[in-house]
């Protein structure tokens, strides 16, 4: 795992010291070319003061100062080299230093300087002027004709000037080393500052822990960069606390739902064996038992098609469902118990509708939904189920009359162990886990079902279908029957 | 000692109904708590059994008001809630005892004797009146050394007026508190019980026990 720090600092010192070493060239480039120049421009102001040192008069050209080095012109480094050529090519003059050797003659002059890199005789390398100039003539003398010219070849040991360049050199690089060194230092430093907040966001995160997840990251001094990831951290920490909230309240539920029928079961049976009773009373005592076991089977039963529904643990199994004929599947059960409570039944639903879904899943819904109806329905109250195409989709709602949920509740239907105050717990066998089940089925089947209820008390369940809508096949008008 | 009992889930609430009264109290049974609350108020009670999950209102709740309007009787909160926070939530709302779902008719039954002995502010299971002496949890009476067998009316009877014994006991409050007299059609049942427990009470040479405060009631001392 790399670290951000030391990638940047790596970055930025990588930059600086490539952005240092490109001027440096550039600038050692510049000062080259004019410190060579400038060595050029001596050399030919030497040779010019030299050439004046020439003298044209009655006996022909003459040198003035033939063996002309100045006292601080003695050392090696500082000894000048030049010659001297009259018109004809023959050799004018010669320095000392040159040690009787001929300067390699420049084949092309024009009558500005020409410069040439040139060994000298003691073979170090030396730079070498070559100009025509014109010997002084005497004016008092005036000799006839124009005055002759000579050929001056003056030239220095480099030594200097690569002395001078080498110093440049050394002066450069130990600036931009020293530059790169001081700008590696400051980056880690502001590196390190502009990180604080990333290292104190991960502190805080560290320390969040399952069972404190109100607690929110960053409140202060957050940088803009850092902001939407601490906004979406807390939108997380949120959901997660909800979520949490929600698994717990239902574990609790859970907990409370099975322990009240296991509460039950042992009373019953405990004061049954108190002592001794009559053989109708052992009789009553098991068959509450019975009927309290039943019951207790039921919400283990949806507690766990609630667990396989929401941990999606089964495959789907997709057919052509006639959802009329599944519908009055799921009714038939129920028939006499709505006939018992005088509940008028109505259907409306069209027939041979074909919908693409669960076969087993669908059923249970039907199943929960026609069973909410019957038993919460008003005694003599009027049960409503239609079915029809709507949109593009199928659309069943199953309403029933009666109803004391209030309309500010009706969300609250589908949570897990919501029952209506108007029911005493359990006792109509509905432990508040069927339509949450519903949901989490629905979910699965990529259906919707919503709740609904009216001012007079009508409440109503909505089954959305909304999955695969090409494959509706309707096959028959629709009648409407109705039965008691 | 009458005890009221509010459970909504009916298998429940009859069983410790039944358990009770077979124990010698009298019991009110509620499945709401707005019905709950209207029998806690409107009568005296030695212990309250409440549900804590109720229709209507919820059983902290009764608790709640209950203790606002300065009602001290025992309460003894019946949940499946475990949770700590549960617990400390229904302590906290002045419960005297809580006991978690499912559980022991015969502990239930003892806790609810020891919410009637913390009423009557008693330490001990065993009452003792001079040479008398009652078990509360044998239910076994004894005056010096000789055994009393009483029915479980007498019992009851004799069990109240030991619990407030040194204390004059009006024929209502024996009415509201012991057993089923409520039932009962006779308005001189009362009467009648205190003559059968004098009768058995009764030591030769021994000192009467239950004393009639003539217009205020019986003493027991």
């Amino acid at each position: 795992m790399k670290s951000l720090r030391a990638r940047l600092v790596a970055g930025l010192t990588l930059g600086i010291a490539a952005l240092l070493a490109l001027s440096g060239v550039v600038l050692y480039v510049l000062i080259r070319a004019s410190i060579c120049a400038e060595f050029d421009d001596a050399l030919a102001s030497r040779a010019q003061s030299l050439g004046s040192l020439i003298e044209d008069n009655e006996d022909g050209l003459e040198f003035e100062a033939t063996e002309a080095p100045l006292p601080e012109f003695a050392a090696v480094e500082l000894r000048e080299y030049f010659q001297i050529w009259r018109p004809d090519g023959s050799v004018l003059a010669r320095s000392a230093s040159l040690e009787g050797r001929d300067v390699a003659r420049s084949e092309e002059l024009g009558t500005t300087p020409t410069f040439c890199d040139a060994p000298l005789p003691d073979g170090r390398p030396g730079r070498f002027v070559w100009l025509r100039v014109e010997a002084r003539r005497d004016p008092e003398l005036r000799p006839a004709g124009p005055p002759a010219r000579v050929v001056l070849a003056f030239g220095a040991s480099k030594g200097r000037l690569f002395a001078t360049l080498g110093q440049v050199r050394s002066i450069l690089t130990g600036v931009s080393v020293f530059a790169v060194l001081l700008a590696t230092a400051v980056t880690g430093f502001v590196v390190r500052q502009s990180l604080r907040p990333v290292n104190e966001l991960g502190r805080q995160i560290k320390q969040i822990r399952a069972d404190g997840l109100s607690v929110r990251v960053g409140a202060a001094a957050i940088p803009l960069e850092l902001s939407p990831i601490v906004d979406h951290l807390n939108e997380l920490l949120a959901r997660l606390k909800a979520a949490f909230e929600r698994e717990q309240r239902f574990t609790g539920d859970a907990a409370h739902e099975l322990r009240t029928p296991l509460a039950g079961l042992r009373s019953k049976l405990e004061l049954a064996l108190s002592r001794d009773r009559s053989p109708e009373t052992y009789q009553a005592a098991l068959r509450d038992c019975l009927a309290i076991n039943l019951q207790s089977q039921r919400i283990v039963e949806s507690l766990l098609a609630l667990a396989r529904a929401d941990g999606r643990s089964s495959t789907l199994r997709y057919e052509d469902v006639d959802l009329e004929q599944l519908a009055r599947t799921c009714w038939a059960p129920m028939k006499e118990r709505a006939l018992a409570r005088r509940l008028t039944v109505e259907w409306q639903v069209e027939p041979a509708t074909n919908v693409r879904t669960d076969r087993e899943r669908m059923a249970l819904v039907l199943h929960n939904v026609l069973d909410n109806a019957v038993t919460y329905a008003n005694e003599g109250g009027r049960l409503r189920i239609q079915g029809a195409e709507a949109n593009g989709a199928f659309q069943l709602a199953v309403s029933n009359t009666g109803s004391s949920v209030d309309a500010d509740q009706v969300t609250s239907v589908f949570d897990r162990f919501w029952r209506g105050d108007s029911h005493n717990r359990m006792s109509d066998g509905h432990c508040g886990l069927g339509l949450s089940l519903c949901k989490a089925l629905l979910d699965e089947l990529g259906g919707s079902i919503r709740a609904d209820v009216s001012d007079a008390g009508v409440f109503s369940i909505i089954i959305v279908l909304n999955r695969q809508p090409a494959s509706w096949v309707r096959t028959r008008a629709t009648p409407r029957d109705s039965e008691a | 000692m009458r005890v009221l009992v509010v459970e909504d889930y009916a298998p429940l609430r009859e069983s410790v109904a039944q358990a009770l009264v077979e124990a010698g109290y009298a019991v009110d049974v509620s499945a709401d708590g707005e019905e709950g609350l209207w029998f806690a108020q409107s009568s005296s009670y030695d212990v309250i059994v409440l549900d804590v999950m109720l229709p209507k209102i919820n059983g902290l709740s009764v608790l709640r008001r209950l203790r606002r309007r300065e009602q001290r009787t025992p309460v003894l909160l019946l949940t499946a809630r475990d949770s700590v926070d549960d617990r400390v939530a229904g302590l906290d709302a002045g419960a005297d005892d809580y006991v978690i779902k499912p559980f022991a008719l015969t502990e239930l039954l003892a806790r609810v004797r020891s919410l009637v002995r913390r009423g009557y502010s008693l330490s001990g299971p065993v009452l003792r009146v001079r040479d008398l002496e009652i078990d509360t949890v044998s239910r076994s009476v004894q005056r010096g050394e000789t055994r009393i067998d009483l029915t479980v009316r007498e019992y009851a009877l004799l069990e109240y007026l030991a619990l407030r014994a040194g204390q004059v006991v009006s024929r209502t409050e024996i009415w509201e508190h012991v057993y089923d007299f409520r039932n009962e059609m006779e308005r001189n049942v009362v009467d009648v019980y205190i003559g059968y427990l004098r009768k058995k009470l009764h030591c030769k040479g021994r000192p009467r026990l239950i004393q009639t405060c003539r217009g205020q009631g019986y003493l027991l001392q």
